[in-house]
């Protein structure tokens, strides 16, 4: 029996190894070499040879007054857009939750469609919103205010791009708590209701403290990829800056880096600032989410 | 008391509707304006219904970027890349579910850990990668750096732990091979998860834009989100709101209404049929 088993086990082990093969393959050649090459191009000056420069690029990195602006403005854009997406996603998802929704599904669905629209196609929509000629500005005089300079006036850049990234995520958000509010077992709210507790009392005490590992969880997968937010403000800012450098993150720092001023070594290293931010922000979730879980 | 709540309902659907019309509006948007002149897109009038030139806005695309070959580039990148990264997601997804073997909690890791590394800080080696191959510049170059999707792993790792071992059991005392265990067994009852993940792949490789613009510059070889950029950031031309607007309608509001079929029809999981 143990001898069928091991030999079981080990046939079934050259499957699985024959199985995975394919992706390992393409793992190690898209994912983990380029990851490795990357690191590795931080540390190096890449021109006709590769040479080894130390901490260089990433005390050039560091001096760089762009690089500062581009964490300052991917702050502020996160600082701008979460706190309104997260509260408009709590205010529909909580309503989508409610007993007897009609078109509850087709609700989820339509929220849910800027997640799977093309970020250029949504920006250059935004674009044309934002001309001063566009509809934004016809509504703005219509409530009788002067015309916004929407992507040429330094503060109202920033607005623009918070405007686009809470329409871009909001969906998302209202999908993740959705699927969060109903793991709340009805029973906590029963008993809430018997205990004679208000709606907005529940809502307080049972809602929110169940929901925020997933708020917590949004939020941090949000300020990675706002880390990375490359294609709005490419497409808004038609591949500038913006005014006054408002409209650089660090993913458009990094990308006229690479390919405009053709240094993929300081490149690389604001690459690995990303990647330590991220990897940061991760770990303190799962650290943060582990404790949750261990109470 | 009844009348309380009739109003209480009314404005739940209120707030609702009009959350369903901010994420609507640009989609609309895209439509009556692809009809519209540009003059009357930014006119001093609001437009509330469809004008007469879409087909000349569709046939200025047409003349300026040979759109009919760029939707056909499009629709082949993310054919072909959607399907071969399902194929290879799916297995592996299959294998880390349901095999235990030396170094698969590794790989697991590995791909966890992959998760967190973000698309951008790996362009340039892909790139200089690609370049070494020869690959810059191809359908190919477009399509391998994306096959490997963690998030395609991950999620049908996820599905395929509710794959019940016991089907395997029983098709392998009948004899069966594991890649007919794969093939018979958990492809079919795995479909919907397959199909929903393969939605989520397609939509990815549609609206890519990031490898794209790196790797291709021939127009000949161009993708929808990369006539969009040009159009908008041409500096010898100014910008044809018209054509951009016919673009997006013929490109993303077909999408998006096959996303929304699609995904009401894939909801349902056949792994709770399949035990019975």
């Amino acid at each position: 029996m143990t001898h069928h088993t091991k030999k079981g086990v080990s046939n079934y082990s050259r499957a699985a190894w024959v199985m995975i093969s394919p992706f390992l393959l393409f793992f190690i050649i898209t994912l983990l070499i380029p990851t490795l090459i990357s690191l590795y191009f931080s540390f190096a000056s890449i021109g006709e040879q590769i040479q080894f420069v130390g901490l260089e690029n990433y005390i050039s990195v560091f001096r760089d007054p762009l690089f500062a602006k581009a964490y300052l403005n991917t702050f502020i854009f996160m600082a701008g857009s979460i706190p309104v997406t997260v509260f408009l996603a709590l205010i529909l998802a909580v309503l989508l939750n409610q007993p007897h929704i009609h078109g509850r599904g087709f609700f989820r669905t339509v929220y849910y469609l800027p997640a799977v629209t093309s970020v250029v196609a949504v920006a250059s929509v935004f674009l044309t919103f934002y001309n001063p000629q566009g509809l934004f500005n016809r509504i703005v005089t219509m409530m009788g205010a002067k015309p916004i300079n929407w992507l040429t006036d330094p503060f109202w850049s920033q607005i623009s791009i918070i405007i686009v990234m809470v329409w871009l995520n909001v969906g998302f958000y209202t999908v993740m708590f959705l699927a969060g509010l109903q793991n709340i077992s009805s029973e906590v709210y029963e008993s809430a209701e018997i205990d004679g507790a208000s709606k907005i009392r529940q809502f307080f005490s049972i809602t929110i403290p169940l929901l925020k590992p997933v708020v917590l969880l949004a939020m941090i997968l949000s300020t990675i990829n706002g880390l990375g937010a490359f294609e709005a403000p490419n497409i808004l800012f038609q591949n500038s800056y913006g005014p006054e450098n408002a409209a650089v993150t660090v993913g458009v720092n990094l990308y006229k880096t690479s390919f405009e001023l053709v240094n993929f070594g300081k490149a690389s290293a604001i690459a690995w600032t990303m990647v330590i931010v991220a990897v940061g922000l991760s770990l303190g979730q799962f650290i943060l989410g582990g404790r949750k879980h261990a109470k | 008391m009844q009348s309380k709540r009739r109003i209480t309902r009314t404005a739940l659907y209120l707030v609702l509707g009009i959350g369903l019309l901010v994420f609507i509006l640009p989609y609309v948007y895209m439509l009556l304006a692809a009809t519209q002149k540009n003059e009357v897109i930014l006119g001093p009038n609001p437009f509330f219904g469809f004008g007469a030139d879409f087909l000349k806005n569709l046939a200025e695309v047409q003349k300026d970027y040979n759109y009919l070959r760029v939707l056909g580039n499009s629709i082949l990148i993310t054919v072909v890349g959607t399907l071969v990264s399902m194929l290879v997601t799916t297995l592996a997804g299959y294998v880390l579910a349901k095999y235990r073997f030396a170094g698969g909690t590794l790989i697991f890791y590995a791909v966890m850990l992959a998760r967190m590394v973000p698309q951008f800080a790996l362009i340039i080696p892909t790139f200089y990668i690609l370049s070494g191959m020869g690959l810059t510049n191809t359908y190919t170059g477009v399509i391998l750096p994306s096959v490997a999707s963690t998030t395609a792993v991950f999620m049908m790792r996820q599905y395929a732990l509710d794959f019940p071992s016991e089907l395997m059991e029983s098709a392998r005392i009948d004899g069966a091979s594991e890649a007919q265990i794969f093939w018979r067994i958990a492809v079919p009852v795995l479909e919907p998860a397959i199909l929903t993940t393969g939605l989520l792949t397609f939509m990815g490789y549609w609206n890519a834009y990031l490898f794209p613009l790196i790797i291709l510059n021939d127009p000949e070889k161009y993708t929808v989100p990369l006539i969009i950029q040009n159009m908008t950031q041409n500096t010898y031309k100014p910008l044809k709101y018209g054509a951009l607007m016919a673009v997006l309608a013929t490109s993303v509001v077909p999408i998006v209404i096959l996303y929304m079929l699609l995904q009401k029809k894939f909801q349902s999981n056949n792994v709770g049929q399949a035990i019975k």
